[in-house]
């Protein structure tokens, strides 16, 4: 695999869900590629793009459906794989941090262990050495004392150090994409671009593709190479990061025209008017 | 059906599921509608309603019901056999065993319900009381429970009884006595959630009292768990009261109560089982209607939308 | 309008005491907009509970109107001072209609014409009739917000505590919800206490704010000098780069 063929390409995935009233789709019909760079997903809520990271990992919650006309991993066909052959993929090719260390630690277990399960999972090692490697991850996401650390129980760390573990944990079996999942969301602000850098500098050292779903826009056009706007269970814009302020479609416009910015002071903010054709009017092919 | 007819269902429905409701009453019987909705999802729950709105029947339309009178002793035609004359025999007295049974109906529902009455008002305001002041209150109210909640039910209600003599109304006292604290312990433990809640903060912040914001914002929320407790406990209330019955403390002969009954077939258990087993049999089904009503009911009440 | 003198918040006692607030004091002039800021954890809540009645536990001196208020409030001051709370999905009864949960704070003040002033209060956040009967669940973030904002009005209050009320919506909600907060405040000269960990949404309604950290008050500032970059402090000037978005450069990688 060449380093510039993309990692994971997705084709035509569409997710669903029976409700009372019918089936309610969440996501309709998206397709995009991720190389070795950061891609964002940026969309509100009900726009479809947590359910795009979990089709992908194919860990929807029950009842939901998902069809996709092709999903590849490198070479390999995700869409035909079935559940068993799934567990080979989840964590070991692919991971996912999610949003709430609080939420994704286990907590009575102390993290060190945590991180080397992760590890011994996937390859097979001795107790010493998953330990080992371990440690190597902590101190790679630049914790200072990573043996005082690796003894402690989740509830005695902090969000931001607690994040960090989750990077450790899901870097340690050497993945070729990561999906975030609203991983700073939940950080205070400062604590949240520290986080990022350490995000950034391993996947950018590592060659590690990364999905970055978000609703912060700013923060996303900041921190990604490339982002997408999902809107309605669709992909309405993708552009360079660094182009967004020239995006062309009208909700990307409207949510660009309605956060307020500290330079603006108290000017009136512009509310986003939705257009009901925005759901289904086709959109143009990607560039 | 004439099509007027469908037209006014219709329209009835429509209201029922109207997007923007126009008085408190439509939203209320809207939300009650879809209430009703999801129990009627749980064919088991239907099932429970079934059967507890049948015992409700029965209970009602017991004069009706019944072939015999239930207290007419033919000492003659004692410990027939079941046949047309007499649908489930006789007992050892000569009484209409089915009668007896569908009166018994009655005695069971009274007691049953009259012990609901007493113990789902006293356990919800004690139990949100002690959660909401905490402190001595909390302490206080909670040892009391304690101390109801640390004797053997049966051995309470025995002890009450035996003070102040058997008859159908002690043992209810007794039962409900036995019964109060595990709905305080639950009302307690959900206030303790709900006192930290944002709505409980904003009634605060626009100067409620404490006894307001007990009865019109706490115990709603509480209301739903201590509705299923209750339903779940009215299984063990019927037992109970069976026990008691059995025990000769709770119905006085010769009101026909569905433990009595049991006890005194005990004797006639090898040769008339059908004397034993049709008491037993009517017990069994209405605990096991009220507990799959239960399990129905909290599906109901705390939907998971 | 509002003074605060040394306020002082500490919970738990002796070793394992921890300081909520630390010595804080700030004076908030009449129909101004003040924001506190400060990452989790700095107090500004905690202070805000204080001003609100919610948080009994203080030491120091407010005063409010002119007046010193105690840790036990009366109506009058419930009526004068509403708050709007930050979670939209929590702040309101979950079994009570919007009619229901707008009529409660007149039913509890003792004040006529109900019916009347839940249809006025239901205009002025620009929720029509059709949304009365309706419960919470059947609303939007940033309808149940509203009717969070009308609660808060329908007493006519003139001081309005503001617990980061737009940081639970939707961005394209959370430009309707600021400028409806605007509005009324300049619609009816409140006085209004803003809470955020959000600099561009303190940017956008208030006229000074009060940095906080662990507690202190690092710095009193107006807006005019957040935006133009003229923070005293380093914390300060830390949280105005933080809030620029994703800059690898400027991020200095001190390891936990």
């Amino acid at each position: 695999m060449t380093s510039n063929s993309p990692i994971l390409t997705v084709e035509d995935l569409r997710v669903g869900f029976p409700t009372p009233r019918g089936t309610v789709e969440a996501v309709r019909g998206i397709s995009f590629a991720i190389g070795r760079n950061k891609v964002g997903i940026v969309g509100e809520s009900g726009s479809g793009k947590s359910m795009t990271g979990r089709a992908i990992l194919k860990l929807l919650p029950g009842g939901a459906t998902s069809t996709v006309k092709s999903m590849k991993l490198g070479d390999t066909d995700l869409a035909s794989l079935s559940e068993s052959e799934m567990l080979g993929i989840r964590g070991k090719r692919i991971s996912m941090i999610l949003q709430d260390p609080k939420y994704s630690l286990n907590p009575v277990m102390r993290v060190g262990h945590q991180i080397a399960e992760a590890f011994r999972v996937h390859h097979r090692a001795s107790r010493a050495e998953a330990e080992e490697r371990a440690l190597e991850m902590l101190a790679a996401v630049r914790i200072r004392d990573p043996r005082r650390v690796f003894s402690l129980y989740p509830h005695e760390v902090s969000g931001g150090m607690g994040q960090r573990i989750m990077i450790a944990m899901m870097l340690i079996p050497e993945p070729e994409l990561i999906i975030a999942d609203e991983p700073t969301s939940a950080l205070d602000v400062t604590v949240r671009l520290q986080v990022l850098a350490i995000l950034d500098d391993l996947v950018t050292t590592r060659g590690i593709g990364l999905m970055f779903i978000s609703h912060d826009l700013n923060l996303v056009s900041s921190f990604c190479d490339e982002v997408l706007i999902m809107y309605a269970g669709r992909i309405v814009e993708r552009c360079p990061a660094a182009e967004l302020h020239q995006a062309k479609h009208p909700y990307t416009r409207g949510l660009l025209a309605s956060l307020p910015r500290l330079e603006d002071g108290h000017k009136r903010l512009r509310v986003l008017e939705r257009d009901p054709s925005w759901r289904d009017e086709p959109i143009p092919a990607e560039a | 059906m004439t099509v007027q007819s469908f037209e006014r269902d219709a329209t009835f429905r429509s209201w029922l599921l109207a997007e923007a409701p126009e008085s408190g009453f439509q939203a209320w019987s809207q939300s009650c509608y879809l209430a009703w909705l999801r129990l009627a999802a749980n064919p088991l729950a239907v099932i429970g309603l079934v059967v507890l709105l049948a015992l409700g029947l029965v209970a009602l339309l017991a004069p009706w019901i019944a072939t015999h009178s239930p207290f007419e002793q033919v000492l003659a035609e004692r410990l027939q056999r079941p046949s047309a004359a007499h649908w489930l025999g006789t007992d050892e007295l000569g009484r209409d065993v089915f009668s007896r049974i569908v009166y018994g109906a009655r005695t069971t529902l009274y007691i049953v319900g009259l012990v609901a009455v007493i113990v789902g008002p006293i356990g919800l305001c004690i139990g949100t009381t002690a959660g909401y002041l905490g402190g001595w209150v909390e302490a206080l109210l909670m040892r009391i429970t304690d101390i109801f909640l640390s004797f053997p039910s049966l051995i309470l209600a025995l002890a009450f009884v035996s003070a102040l003599g058997p008859s159908l109304d002690n043992a209810i006292i007794a039962i409900a006595l036995s019964s109060w604290p595990g709905i305080a312990r639950l009302a307690r433990a959900e206030t303790l959630t709900i006192r930290s809640s944002d709505y409980v903060d904003a009634v605060r912040v626009m100067g409620a009292s404490t006894p307001r914001i007990i009865f019109r914002h706490v115990m709603p929320m509480c209301l739903p768990s201590v509705v299923v407790r209750v339903t779940l406990s009215m299984a063990s209330v019927a037992l109970t009261a069976a026990g008691l019955g059995f025990l000769g403390l709770g119905a006085q002969p010769p009101t026909p109560e569905w433990g009595a009954m049991l006890s005194t077939a005990r004797q006639y258990l090898l040769e008339h089982w059908y004397l034993a087993a049709m008491p037993g049999l009517a017990i069994l089904i209405v605990s096991l209607a009220f507990n799959l009503f239960g399990d129905g009911l909290r599906d109901m009440l705390n939907p998971r939308s | 309008m509002i003074e605060v003198s040394q306020l002082r918040v500490a919970f738990g006692a002796d070793e394992t005491q921890t300081i909520a607030v630390d010595d804080v004091s700030f004076t908030i002039p009449e129909a101004t907009v003040y924001g506190l800021v400060g990452e989790s954890g700095c107090g500004k809540t905690t202070i805000l509970r204080c001003l609100c009645g919610l948080n009994r536990q203080w030491s120091g001196t407010i005063r409010v109107n002119g007046k010193p208020v105690g840790p036990l409030r009366d109506l009058a001051f419930y009526r004068m001072a509403q708050m709007v709370f930050q979670d939209p999905y929590g702040s309101l009864h979950p079994r009570h209609t919007v009619n229901t949960i707008l009529s409660e704070p007149l039913l509890v003040h003792g004040i006529p014409d109900i019916g009347a002033r839940v249809s006025r209060v239901l205009a002025q956040v620009g929720l029509g009739e059709s949304f009365r009967f309706r419960y919470p669940h059947q609303l939007s973030g940033g309808q149940r917000q509203r009717v969070a904002i009308a609660r808060a009005l329908i007493l006519e209050p003139r001081i309005l505590f503001l617990d980061e009320p737009t940081s639970a919506l939707d961005v394209s909600v959370q430009a309707e919800v600021l400028n409806l907060i605007r509005d009324i405040q300049v619609e009816q000269g409140l006085t209004c206490v803003l809470v955020s960990h959000d600099l561009a949404v303190v940017a956008n309604l208030c006229n000074r704010l009060a940095v906080m950290n662990q507690g202190k008050l690092v710095e009193e500032l107006s807006v005019a000098d957040l935006m133009s970059g003229r923070a005293r402090s380093g914390y300060t000037q830390r949280l105005i780069a933080a809030s620029a978005g994703y800059d690898r450069a400027l991020v200095s990688l001190d390891s936990d």
